[in-house]
């Protein structure tokens, strides 16, 4: 065994957990040599809209009568919504998307979905996250697979993150927990004013607990969660810690959770550090009753925070090594209810962003003549989605994390 | 190690918040089994703590306007509370009914809905549905209050299945579309239930197969009949009250106590903790704490009183908002609780618990008067004795080698004032014996430390 003293010392620099690996110093010069990281550095944005974003009212179709016939009070006039062809739209108020759009920025994916939709929201973006319709085969989610089987990922802190309190599905790895904060700020061991020089040895001492503890033989499952995820917390919070001291630009995020998020997103991917996924989630798309207000504020952030998000990857040269993708569980059901809102429904759009997307609109858009109790059919599964995101942007076999082959899709063809 | 001692404290993390070591000795003294009859009194009251709460809210709390004083007076049940079960419970029904004042908006109503939920927590369940069923902030909620004769709006009789009752698979889609049409007319007027007559649906339903025109009351009657019901409950409860991943005999268990009663809640919960494998090996220390049982344990661990207002951010970035859960599913709990971010909050959680010199609230934390009296021979019995104290177990040897580290002798350089080796400065007291007694005041820093590392250590996050 390895003295207590001699551990302590090689610790200080706070490894992850198993085999024999850099220290932090080591690995920062490395990540400097390779240029900030944007070596074969792509990054992937997940932004969950949770709670079901209505997408006919996202991308309207509006030359299908039955839109209007069916939503009489939250359809959008034609004469309103920015046509990106002759036979959709999108909400008013997505006018940067609208532009980015015509830059060719932005991919439209319609009318995903899988078969036997679920309408339950927690099943169905249990579904999403874990990519497995069937949610029999894993508890861990569709990039939790990639962080356990990317060879950097082990050694990599960074290579995932989560702003938010809590880590979602999605991320949830078989041998790894997932750094996820929601504020810098926060993300760290306080000292006790009192005892001020007393922090490093309480940090030493905890990152023993945990870093000991866990090479014990006999602890149980809960035990070895916690030990997992202070070892993580300590090794990523040392990484972040000059995160906030460089790294602005002129980008100007507006207020607003989402937003804020998006900045410390850029500021993360600003400094430099080998990320290769970033998770946000946006919620409040529940929009059962009074849905046109609600709605059209939430897509109005997300059309300021993404612009703002891509300028800043601009300003730092990282543009072209971002895609961001906007799912939600489902969409809406296609008739209104009596509130004014909408009740749970299937397929729905998907939008990836990003300056190396192939921007256009693919797929189908689903017919409002065909209807399966109510709500549109899918017409192209979301694990087509990701298998083009795993294999032609993040360079993953997509077969060991979604369990089959799935065709892919040209959005991504710039990067093949 | 299964001692009466170590099982009466499973007892006051799982039936209640924690306790203090000596708490769990007079249970421990008195016997299991009375212990747990004790938990299982639910008409036994706590009039001091009414009075005490009562008299605080009335001096301090606004509580037809801050949401944030109705959390603190909820949480002041969970820290004072001498019989905590039914506040447990009460907390455990919250995050079965999780309803957010993120949209219900009114403070009142929040704390009208924690009363009820407190006042029917034992109650037969047929009585808990109706009462959450008729609650203002919950069909404000789900949107009870628009759901129309010919425009049913489909979100109460959708999680009422999939969330409240049956579990998902259990009904189909025309089951929930019929019951939001039975549910018609259920709404809210001036901050109270009302039966809107005009826009109650009187048509015929049908629902899991039985045709009739249903109301609202038909579809609580057959939902707790359903044997659905009972196997979801039964799960929740496991979930909560035993392991977060429970053996399905002992969920069987709790169910049969479930259909056997007809629902009567004081025999489930009697089953739950009456449960030959409760005090199992495996189901010790199996559940992650929430961070209400989180921060609630700590202080009720070191018998610390600080500001309730200062549980709120701490709570709130461990990833619990009490009265705002992030959706009607409530808190995932388990592994979701322990994110990265969470484990600081916590280890920066228990600073201010240890750390409270000069706080006004007692009482505070005195390490100096823990140790006052008592004879260590070695920096191992010291750590090994307040991890004993706090944990209420014997630490695992890392988390115990990690305390003698940090407790032990300064490598050489540690010159600041409060980094100041505490075995020297015991040494120089009395040198010439391997047997000494601590300088308690010098070590007071340091053992704050070490306690603020105990609340933090990975035995001290399960309960």
């Amino acid at each position: 065994m390895i003295s207590r003293r001699g551990f302590l010392q090689n610790s200080v620099g706070a490894l992850a957990l198993g085999g024999t690996l850099p220290t932090i110093m080591e690995k920062a010069v490395a990540a400097q040599a390779a240029g900030g990281g944007s070596k074969n550095g792509r990054i992937l944005v997940v932004v969950t809209l949770a709670g079901g974003n209505d997408g006919l009212n996202t991308v309207v179709p509006f030359e299908q009568d039955p839109y209007y016939k069916l939503r009489p009070t939250i359809g959008h006039p034609k004469a309103d919504v920015r046509k990106i062809s002759d036979q959709i739209g999108l909400h008013p108020l997505m006018k940067k998307t609208e532009a980015a759009f015509k830059d060719g920025h932005v991919a439209v994916m319609l009318g995903v979905g899988y078969p036997n939709p679920n309408r339950s929201h927690f099943h169905s973006m249990d579904v999403w996250q874990s990519a497995d319709p069937e949610l029999n085969n894993t508890r861990t989610g569709w990039l939790g697979r990639v962080v356990d089987s990317a060879p950097d990922a082990r050694e990599n802190a960074m290579f995932a993150f989560h702003l938010g309190e809590e880590t979602p599905r999605m991320l949830l790895a078989e041998n790894r927990r997932i750094t996820t904060f929601s504020s810098l700020q926060d993300y760290n061991l306080v000292a006790d004013r009192f005892a001020p020089n007393d922090r490093t040895r309480v940090e030493r001492a905890w990152d023993a607990m945990a870093r000991d503890g866990a090479a014990e033989a006999g602890g149980s499952t809960s035990l070895q969660l916690a030990r997992r995820t202070m070892a993580q917390a300590l090794v990523s919070a040392n990484e972040l810690k000059d995160v906030l001291g460089k790294s602005a630009t002129n980008a100007t995020y507006p207020q607003g959770g989402l937003a804020q998020n998006f900045k410390l997103a850029g500021q993360v991917i600003g400094a430099g550090l080998p990320v290769h996924v970033v998770s946000l989630t946006f919620g409040g798309f529940d929009t059962h009753a009074n849905e046109k207000n609600s709605h059209a504020q939430l897509w109005q952030q997300i059309d300021d925070a993404v612009a703002a998000f891509i300028d800043d990857l601009a300003q730092r040269g990282r543009a072209d090594d971002v895609a961001i993708m906007l799912y939600s569980e489902f969409g809406r059901r296609v008739a209104e209810n009596g509130s004014a809102g909408t009740d749970h429904g299937a397929a729905a759009p998907v939008f990836i962003y990003g300056k190396s997307v192939g921007g256009g609109i693919y797929g189908e858009q689903p017919s409002l003549a065909n209807l399966d109790d109510g709500d549109v059919k899918f017409s192209t599964d979301f694990r087509r989605i990701y298998s083009t995101i795993l294999e032609n942007w993040l360079s993953v076999d997509s077969q060991p994390i979604l369990g089959a082959k799935f065709d892919k899709m040209p959005f991504m063809t710039k990067n093949s | 190690m299964n001692t009466d001692f170590t099982k009466a404290a499973h007892l006051w993390r799982r039936a209640g918040f924690g306790a203090t070591t000596a708490q769990i000795h007079e249970t421990a003294e008195r016997g299991i089994d009375r212990g747990i009859d004790e938990f299982l009194d639910f008409d036994r009251e706590d009039p001091e703590m009414e009075r005490s709460l009562a008299e605080f809210a009335a001096d301090a709390l606004d509580l037809n306007n801050n949401i944030e004083d109705v959390r603190t007076w909820w949480l002041y049940r969970f820290i004072h509370s001498r019989n905590p079960l039914r506040e447990k419970l009460t907390l455990f029904w919250h995050g079965h009914f999780a309803t957010s004042i993120a949209k219900v908006e009114r403070p009142p109503l929040m704390l009208q809905q924690i009363r009820t939920l407190r006042e029917v927590a034992v109650s037969p369940f047929r009585e808990i549905i109706d009462a959450i069923s008729h609650d203002p902030a919950m069909l404000i909620w789900l949107d009870s209050n628009n759901n129309r004769k010919g425009k049913p709006n489909e979100n109460y009789a959708r999680e009422l299945f999939e969330l409240f009752t049956l579990g998902i698979g259990n009904y189909n889609e025309k089951d929930v579309q019929e019951s939001a049409r039975s549910f018609t007319g259920w709404g809210v007027a001036e901050g109270a239930y009302r039966f809107d007559k005009n826009q109650h649906d009187s048509g015929e339903k049908v629902v899991f197969g039985g045709r009739g025109n249903w109301n609202g009351s038909d579809i609580l009657d057959a939902i707790v009949a359903h044997p659905a019901t009972a196997k979801f409950i039964a799960v929740k409860l496991c979930k909560f009250f035993v392991n977060d991943n429970p053996s399905a005999q002992y969920v069987e268990r709790v169910a049969e106590a479930f259909r056997r009663s007809g629902g009567q809640m004081r025999a489930v919960v009697s089953a739950v903790f009456k449960d030959p494998e409760f005090f199992a090996e495996e189901n010790r220390r199996a559940i992650v704490k929430s961070p209400a049982e989180f921060a609630i344990s700590s202080v009720r661990a070191l018998d610390v009183r600080i500001p309730i207002r200062n549980f709120m951010n701490p709570m709130r970035r461990m990833g619990q908002v009490l009265l705002g859960p992030p959706s009607v599913k409530g808190w995932d709990g388990g592994a979701a609780w322990l994110s990265s971010a969470a484990v600081f909050e916590r280890i920066n959680f228990a600073l201010q618990v240890t750390g409270t010199r000069g706080m006004p609230e007692e009482p505070r934390y005195q390490p100096q008067k823990w140790a006052a009296g008592k004879t260590f021979n070695s920096v191992d019995e010291l750590a090994g004795a307040l991890a004993f104290d706090i944990l209420h177990m014997d630490p695992t040897p890392a988390t115990l080698a990690s305390l003698v580290e940090y407790l032990g002798p300064e490598k050489p350089g540690g010159k600041k004032a409060d980094d100041k080796p505490m075995m020297e400065a015991a040494a120089q007291k009395a040198p010439e014996t391997a047997h000494f007694k601590f300088d308690a005041k010098a070590m007071d820093a340091r053992l704050r430390g070490a306690a603020r590392l105990l609340l933090a250590s990975p035995e001290f996050q399960l309960s």
